[in-house]
């Protein structure tokens, strides 16, 4: 019996003497604490009304379990499908598009060679990341809307004004391009930075080899810059079933509805905007992180197996 | 940490080919492409409908200024009631961001801690897994935090990737200062106070800047929790304005759409416009110190 106490009261010992030491440290930690519990465990518990039929009476614990009822409610639904499609398809082309143009802007301003300017190019770049998608609307209302100025100079050359904001052919368009602009300048900074870590002796004996700026940049800058690659597209990865609620809701209109509805923005809509059917909501809002989740997962395995340095963790 | 000098092309010297011109014009052009449009929207606020019309809506520079659209903006309804909720949910907001971060990032920094990885493990599985909109929204909901400026500023407090930037920031400071400050007797706030946040001062102000942004910024999540007029941020007021082919006329003589448009863009921007140069050279130093993986 004493042998059992006795590492037990070591324990409890080792415990106190480390609380004595430490115990200002977790009181640090307190606030943090309460803020994940309040903000986003208790709604990850909440996420059990996906199995259940919601109401505000009976609340999330009284009201009745259903078991998968919302899930093959959607699954077997048509237009779900239709918004699933909708989100693989913007999400695809928007990745295409802004995963590669900020690494190619990045190798450009790494090769001006006057430092002034590249800093003032480089600083006027990121300038549309801190504008909301609002403002980023508000200028291509100013170029693209009916009024804008495409259509004032088509207008006036005696060409057909284009509905380009409201009609479902170039919405994905529209919408790739608007977060090119936006986030193109600021996606570059983090590359741009690993690249002034890439050793010039590097180059030096590219030259010596004869290699051309291209061949350069194939063999010496991407290689060395790729580890950073792997971390960035992992964490696109992660994002890519969100497909920017932001950008959604304010492009989306009647007109375009049809191709712009994506899944984040069709759980709102269901679950929030037009009917409060917050249960079903919830199961395709589960349904989608369940998703992302698997996404995620696979590109780090993937980014893994590419290079053992890759990947998020 | 070792810090590498930065050594870019500049330094080495050769000869410039054609190609380096196409790219420096097309540099140009990108960029200029991403300035223009504001400049453009401020000379608009600034025009009568005939200038703008004529212009097709881009302009070099206005010919004639007025003021009446930012003068007819100052009563639009419920601007003052947004913008002085953007201005409280900015200040508050990011204030009560940095503390929190601060606190979470330096806790996690201590490599003595014991039970470190497991506080870790707590607050990165947030990244992973969210209860998602609807239940976030009741949770609010029964909070009893919809329609109030506090459903802006709480659910954001900590952005768990940036506590983690903190946090490799400052695990990146000498261990030799901390302990240091610890054999003299400093108790842990005064030593995040003396040692750490003047140390700290890249990715605060990086940080600062990311939440301050954000908060201005403010949009959907004032769409999805306020419904109240009088609960609306700038940019759902700026939306607003593009939605309506009119705006409520009241009365008679008013100026031109475009210009009260772009006026309240302007209006919305120039905060921003007027601090991020000023934070902006802390950017690179601060994300690149930040995201070393640990």
């Amino acid at each position: 019996m004493t042998q059992m106490i006795r590492p037990n009261e070591r324990g409890f010992r080792k415990f106190a003497v480390l609380m004595r030491k430490y115990w200002p440290v977790y009181a640090l930690f307190v606030p943090v604490v309460i803020y994940y519990i309040l903000f986003h465990y208790k709604p990850m518990v909440g996420v059990i009304i996906a199995f259940k039929n919601y109401n505000f009476a009976d609340g999330i614990w009284g009201s009745a379990w259903v078991g998968l009822k919302h899930f093959r409610r959607f699954l077997g639904n048509g237009e779900f499908w239709r918004i699933f499609k909708n989100t693989v398809l913007l999400a695809t082309l928007r990745i295409a598009v802004t995963f590669p143009a900020p690494i190619v802007l990045a190798l450009m301003f790494n090769e001006v060679r006057s430092y002034r300017y590249k800093k003032v190019l480089q600083t006027i770049s990121y300038l549309p990341h801190f504008v909301s998608f609002v403002i980023v609307y508000a200028v291509l209302y100013n170029f693209f809307s009916y009024d804008g100025f495409v259509n004032s100079v088509r207008a006036s050359m005696g060409m057909e004004k284009v509905l380009f904001l409201g009609s479902t052919k170039y919405y994905r368009g529209m919408f790739v391009g608007m977060a090119l602009w936006k986030e193109v300048g600021w996606g570059a900074i983090i590359y741009l930075a690993s690249l002034s870590r890439v050793s010039p002796d590097l180059y030096e004996a590219a030259e010596i080899d004869g290699a051309s700026k291209l061949k350069q940049i194939w063999h010496v800058t991407l290689p060395c810059i790729r580890p950073i690659v792997s971390i960035q597209f992992v964490r696109t990865m992660g994002s890519i079933m969100d497909v920017s609620f932001d950008q959604t809701l304010v492009m989306n209109n009647t007109m375009v509805s049809q191709v712009a509805d994506v899944l984040s923005y069709y759980i709102y809509k269901i679950g929030l905007l037009s009917s409060n059917q917050f249960s079903y909501a919830t199961a395709m809002g589960l349904f989608n992180s369940a998703i992302s989740l698997a996404i995620v997962i696979i590109t780090n395995r993937g980014a893994k197996l590419i290079d053992e340095e890759g990947g998020l963790w | 940490m070792v810090k590498q000098k930065s050594v870019g092309y500049s330094g080495r010297k050769k000869q410039a080919t054609p190609g380096y011109y196409v790219m420096l014009v097309f540099l140009s052009l990108v960029c200029f492409s991403m300035l223009y449009p504001f400049v453009n929207l401020l000379f608009q606020s600034v025009s009568p409908a005939t200038e703008i019309v004529a212009s097709h809506g881009l302009m070099l520079y206005p010919k004639k200024i007025q003021l009446d659209a930012y003068r007819y903006l100052m009563q639009y309804p419920y601007l003052k009631e947004s913008y002085q909720n953007t201005v409280f949910i900015t200040v508050v907001g990011t204030t009560l961001c940095m503390i929190m971060t601060t606190l979470g990032g330096y806790v996690l920094s201590r490599r003595d801690l014991p039970g470190r990885t497991l506080l870790t493990t707590f607050v990165v599985v947030t990244m992973f897994f969210s209860g998602g909109m609807i239940p976030n929204y009741l949770n609010l909901r029964n909070m009893g935090l919809l329609n109030t400026r506090w459903v802006l500023i709480f659910p954001m407090m900590i952005s768990t990737w940036n506590m983690l930037l903190m946090r490799n920031f400052i695990m990146g400071i000498p261990i030799d200062l901390t302990e240091a400050a610890r054999i003299d007797g400093a108790n842990e706030v005064r030593l995040v106070l003396s040692i750490i946040l003047p140390l700290s001062k890249p990715i605060l102000a990086t940080l600062a800047l990311f939440y301050g942004v954000g908060r201005w910024n403010e949009y959907s999540n004032v769409i999805i929790y306020n419904s109240k007029a009088n609960m609306q941020t700038l940019q759902v007021i700026i939306r607003k304005m593009y939605e309506s082919a009119q705006i409520d006329m009241e009365e008679t003589i008013t100026p031109p759409l475009e210009a009260i448009r772009a006026a309240t863009v302007i209006f919305s921007t120039v905060p921003i416009l007027c601090v991020y140069p000023f934070l902006q050279k802390y950017f690179a130093q601060g994300l690149m110190v930040g995201s070393v993986k640990g």
